[in-house]
């Protein structure tokens, strides 16, 4: 059955509809909320706040776009606007196992681990323009029309979270501490 | 000359650079590598998988939206214990046998190569020179596995048995062979009973998983952990076989999100 035919059957409470939809756009949503949140317990408040918001909102969705747009830009604001009502967990005991890291580390998923992992430490603000321009895909204006900034000054934060996140990814990057080059 | 600065190079990713920088980035091999590297950490940004809400998101997401009067009643239940993606990818015959490293050097085409059975019976391994394969695209966030077509030969264990598709098939009759030679024998005989192990510990948490079962928080939280031991412990094995570091990724993030919420319940009982 079709997203739009879902949808329909959605709107009139049909809970086995709804469940169809969870099933097939659940990891999306949660993806691209889990990238914006930055920690998993915020993760999945703000998702559940997503998909009620979504379904609230159901008998607003026209059809114009496809579903699945309108459903990633309901996740990405309820992320944006989530209120952090439960504190941050560092250092938490999850996904980067240490062992993996030094046994494999070629691999892809343990690369796209770190990746995760560095995106999570990045300050919220860098880390919200990194993930919807360079993971999501949007544009600087409406990054900027998102987030109420200029898109001058979503361009200065995503070029300062990629330079962060390169410092996070290695160790010792190779421009640390030499100050001058021969050219 | 200063080098040009991470976020200078951050800018040159997307944008083009002056004739200056242009001509530094020529002949600075550090600001080079760097550029080099920030372009591949894009790259791999916008190839990230999407990830696995937890399993308890969907009945947290159902009771809430029944109280709120969104949804009419609940739907209708999981027919099959395996309705999470990555449960029902990883139920799939041989997932360690052909996915390991051991397994993939095992079934390297050597005619007449044997794989010593987990009870210890020799078995050939079907027609080594053409074994009949196909891939499973089991998500996006795991490596497709390759399957056989038959059930695993070293189907011996209770545990194997579940294999292919989540359903209980018979194990197949062992074949008389040549006695293995006891470097492959041995490394088989492991990971068969690695992927035992595995197959019952994911079988019993999937049970325990169902909301049908009723099983409380502790017992599940067990079974995890007990997935999560049986994962680590085949990593031990082939620790550099991408399905497996993907399947004990998956068991680390449920149980900790398992975890996380039962504190949340404990902290909301104890708020006085």
């Amino acid at each position: 059955m079709e997203d739009n035919e879902l949808v329909q059957k959605a709107r009139l409470g049909d809970a086995g509809a709804v469940r169809a939809l969870y099933q097939r756009h659940a990891r999306r949503v949660f993806a691209v909320v889990r990238r914006l949140a930055g920690d998993d317990t915020l993760a999945e408040d703000w998702a559940q706040e997503a998909w009620v918001r979504a379904i609230r909102a159901l008998p607003t969705f026209r059809g114009d776009s496809q579903f699945t747009t309108w459903l990633h830009r309901i996740a990405v604001n309820s992320a944006l606007h989530g209120r952090r009502s439960r504190e941050r967990k560092a250092g938490r005991e999850t996904v980067m196992d240490d062992n993996l890291a030094t046994r494999s580390p070629g691999d892809q998923t343990v690369l796209r681990l770190r990746l995760q992992k560095a995106m999570d430490q990045l300050p919220e603000g860098m880390r919200r323009v990194l993930v919807l321009h360079d993971v999501e895909g949007y544009t600087h204006e409406e990054i900027g029309e998102m987030l109420g900034i200029n898109p001058g000054t979503c361009k200065s934060q995503l070029f300062k979270a990629r330079g962060k996140m390169r410092l996070l990814l290695s160790p010792a990057p190779a421009l640390e501490g030499v100050e001058t080059c021969n050219t | 000359m200063q080098h040009l600065t991470l976020e200078a190079l951050a800018r040159l990713v997307d944008e083009a650079p002056t004739p200056q920088e242009s001509v530094h980035v020529r002949d600075c091999i550090l600001c080079r590598r760097e550029l080099e590297a920030m372009r591949g950490d894009l790259a791999e940004l916008r190839e990230m998988d999407d990830s696995d809400p937890p399993l308890t998101a969907w009945a947290d997401l159902e009771a809430r939206l029944v109280d709120e009067g969104l949804v009419r009643g609940r739907a209708p239940a999981a027919a099959a214990p395996f309705a999470h993606p990555w449960l029902r990818a990883a139920a799939v015959a041989a997932v360690f046998v052909l996915g390991g490293a051991a397994g993939a050097a095992l079934w390297s085409a050597r005619a007449g190569t044997t794989v010593a059975a987990a009870d210890g019976g020799a078995m050939l391994p079907g027609a080594s020179a053409a074994l009949p394969t196909r891939t499973v695209e089991s998500g996006p966030s795991t490596p497709p596995l390759l399957v056989m077509e038959e059930p695993a030969p070293v189907a011996a264990s209770a545990g194997a048995r579940l294999a292919a598709n989540g359903e209980a098939r018979p194990a197949p009759a062992p074949r008389r062979a040549a006695p293995p030679t006891p470097a492959i024998s041995g490394a088989a005989r492991e990971l068969a009973r690695a992927e035992a192990e595995y197959l019952a510990a994911l079988q019993r948490y999937a049970e325990l998983a169902d909301p049908a079962s009723g099983a409380d928080p502790q017992s599940r939280l067990a079974a995890l952990d007990r997935l999560v031991e049986v994962t680590r412990s085949a990593l031990d094995r082939a620790p550099g076989d991408a399905a497996i570091n993907g399947y004990h990724l998956a068991a680390v993030r449920e149980r900790d999100a398992l975890r996380r919420q039962v504190e949340r319940a404990r902290a909301e009982e104890n708020w006085f």
